[in-house]
């Protein structure tokens, strides 16, 4: 037992007179029957008529619960729950959705708030309330510690999350165990962005949380794990447990209660109209590594619902990234709010990147505030999404007159004889979207130009600038973009990148190939993405000449 | 009036969970105070019921979301629901940056003014009050 914690523990067990509490053992059940037991164990001893308890629970079937606030439709892939037997309710308690197969442990904590002489819960109440589950770790063999605000982890990686409620003068603490656990089941489970994320990142995802089985390398007996969490509790709140069931008073509500926690109204009661989540995912290619952020974000409250910072750089203490995460969880998605947290999480050194700068780590998530700016001006995320700007933000750029449209020849078709030629016929051909992009950029008075390598990207920069040119639309996949966007700024021209659609060079491992210009399959120009911003950049054009200013939004 | 870091208005009525209450002609405009909304942290969410709620006094009638807790919001006297504050739909933050202004939660029509009188008023009381929640979450 560490320090801290054995201290910590000394001192609540001063603090109070040994008192005996309920050990509530209740068997596995489904998803609604533990919910309704939760509101009436919190409810009954609000009103003072039941013992302090600790209770375990476990679920049959499995289970999928959102927080008492949060929306089905938003947070869980229903069809797949339903086809794969998997109960889907709501807790009682706060937080977010959460995976809960036959394999974990729940436990509780339902007291008197006198017990811990606190009415409002605070950071200190939750630190309190997890030291138990932490000495439970410590005696299994696996030292853990608080994570603030109110999870336990093993080296950065999460082992029980945590949430909880009150009703009149009781608290409910609740908490998960992993004992063993499927992550593949809970990924898809949940609407965790995986599809936007590569193999190896979402193997970095199964990288956040462990369990027991994965720290042992073998799964305890059900009732060695319950015996450590009752001394743990026992030990922490100076208490004596003793095993009981139900009060009849208890039995009885319940029996009233649980058919309500099966009723879709219980269930979907939160309407999605405010928590709206979207995914917005960028990535840069520093000299230590690609550094990608993958946010989740509710637009209408301006929030960062959840994120994941994945790549291939090295970073130390491991864990550090995971704790990062929890700190950026929950918090306004704004620059001014975000950058304090990670250059803090920086210069306190609670994490170290060899070769990576603050600033060459936060580029890629100041391209993500960027892409959420850009739907101030009625573009939808998912299109924002594909843009990505260079020396300027959106709002920079689109005031000013944008003269060049440049465009890939990987999005020529495969034997067009100007394939590898500047120019374009803008024959009409089926099949080839560079012809109708060649003819959008006329239409909005720009030089068009084909780009056939690299080295040509970058003769055009210097020419277009040369000539005096303000701003330019390219069109080029999104790993083109990452690996070249030093250039891209030290052309020193601001742009507006657009992605496009099909399999890249990159996805087909023939980089090398195009980088040279020989690359041999077709891609294909996102004409809708490129018609919205050429259409959004003429309105501010034309307010600009009405208003003679800066156009407004 | 400041107590130990806390910005806890010597004007206002206070309910013990820490919710302020204001009276405007009649209405009262209630909101969480600087001690709670410190404690909590962030607000994730708040739920908003429909207008024309009959509230009952020391009754829970709405919930409040920080760090993973559903914390109640309870009535602070007999009567009924005329507004909630539609911007913390979106932005429940206000209550961090503004409690006592752009961040209020309800309007309420007391069916008796006088029920205030149960709140927690007056410079010494509250401060009295607030002392003792200090010395409790050391």
């Amino acid at each position: 037992m560490n320090n801290e914690n054995r201290e910590n523990m000394n001192s609540a067990s001063k603090k109070r007179l040994s008192s005996t509490w309920r050990l509530l053992d209740t068997p596995p059940m489904t998803a609604a029957e533990n919910m309704a037991l939760d509101e009436v164990l919190v409810e009954c001893k609000g009103n003072g008529n039941t013992p302090n308890t600790i209770r375990f629970l476990q679920f049959s079937p499995r289970a999928v619960l959102v927080g008492y606030h949060q929306s089905v439709y938003e947070e869980i892939r229903r069809e797949y729950c339903q086809t794969h037997g998997i109960d889907i309710n709501r807790r009682i308690t706060g937080g977010g959705a959460i995976f809960f197969d036959e394999n974990q442990l729940g436990w509780e904590v339902i007291c008197d708030k006198s017990f811990f002489n606190v009415t409002i819960p605070n950071q200190r109440l939750f630190r309190i309330l997890c030291n138990p589950v932490i000495t439970a770790l410590e005696l299994l063999g696996v030292k853990a510690k608080f994570r603030p605000r109110n999870d336990i982890e093993v080296n950065g990686r999460k082992i029980s999350g945590t949430g909880g409620t009150e009703s009149g003068n009781a608290f409910l603490f609740q908490g998960t165990m992993l004992v063993d656990f499927d992550v593949d089941t809970m990924l898809r489970a949940l609407r965790i962005p995986v599809e936007k994320l590569k193999a190896k990142e979402i193997d970095s995802v199964k990288d956040r949380v462990t369990s027991l089985k994965w720290e042992l390398g073998f799964i305890p007996t059900l009732d060695n794990i319950k015996r450590a969490i009752r001394h743990g509790f026992e030990a922490h709140l100076g208490i004596h447990l003793e095993a009981a069931g139900l009060t009849d008073e208890e039995q009885q509500h319940f029996e009233k209660k649980v058919s309500g926690f099966r009723k879709a109204k219980w269930v979907d009661r939160v309407n999605p109209k405010f928590q709206q989540s979207e995914t917005i995912q960028c990535a840069y290619k520093a000299d230590a590594g690609m550094v990608r952020f993958t946010l989740v974000v509710n637009l209408k409250q301006m929030l960062l619902k959840n994120i994941f910072i994945t790549g291939d750089f090295l970073s130390f203490p491991g864990g550090s990234l995971y704790d990062l995460e929890s700190c950026l969880r929950g918090v306004s998605l704004k620059r001014e709010v975000l950058y304090p947290i990670i250059s803090k999480y920086f210069l306190d050194g609670h994490i170290v990147i060899p070769g990576m700068s603050f600033e060459e780590f936060i580029k890629p998530l100041d391209q993500a505030i960027e892409k959420v700016a850009i739907t101030r001006y009625g573009i939808p995320l998912e299109h924002c999404n594909l843009i990505s700007v260079v020396n300027g933000s959106f709002e920079e750029i689109v005031q000013k007159k944008i003269g060049a449209l440049l465009l890939p020849y990987c999005a020529k078709i495969t034997h067009c004889d100007l394939r590898y030629k500047k120019g374009c016929r803008t024959c009409g051909q089926e099949d080839c979207s560079i012809g109708p992009a060649w003819l959008m950029g006329l239409q909005s008075k720009m030089e068009v130009v084909s780009v056939v390598s690299f080295e040509d990207l970058w003769t055009e920069l210097m020419r277009i600038k040369n000539r005096g040119i303000e701003a330019y639309i390219g069109c080029c996949c999104q790993p083109f973009f990452i690996k070249h966007q030093d250039d891209f700024e030290k052309s020193g021209i601001p742009g507006i990148m657009l992605d496009i659609d099909n399999t890249t060079c990159y996805e087909l491992d023939q980089a090398r190939e195009a980088y040279a210009g020989k690359f041999e399959n077709q891609t294909s120009l996102n004409l809708d993405l490129l018609q919205i911003i050429l259409d959004t950049a003429s309105r501010i054009q034309q307010q600009k000449e009405e208003y003679g200013t800066h156009a407004i939004i | 009036m400041e107590i130990e870091g806390y910005n806890m208005p010597e004007e206002l009525h206070y309910e013990e969970h820490h919710y302020w209450v204001r009276v405007e002609g009649g209405i009262l405009i209630m909101g969480m105070d600087d001690f709670a909304q410190k404690m909590a942290g962030d607000i994730v969410f708040v739920q908003l019921p429909f207008e024309g709620k009959k509230l009952t006094q020391g009754k829970k009638f709405s919930s409040v979301e920080s760090g993973k807790w559903v914390g109640s919001i309870f009535a602070p006297v007999h009567g009924e629901l005329l507004q909630s504050n539609s911007k913390l739909e979106t932005t429940p933050t206000l209550i961090n940056h503004d409690c006592y202004g752009e961040g209020w939660i309800f309007k309420i029509r007391p069916d008796d003014i006088n029920d205030i009188k149960s709140l927690i008023n007056g410079a010494e009381a509250i401060k009295e009050w607030v002392l003792a929640d200090i010395d409790k979450y050391k």
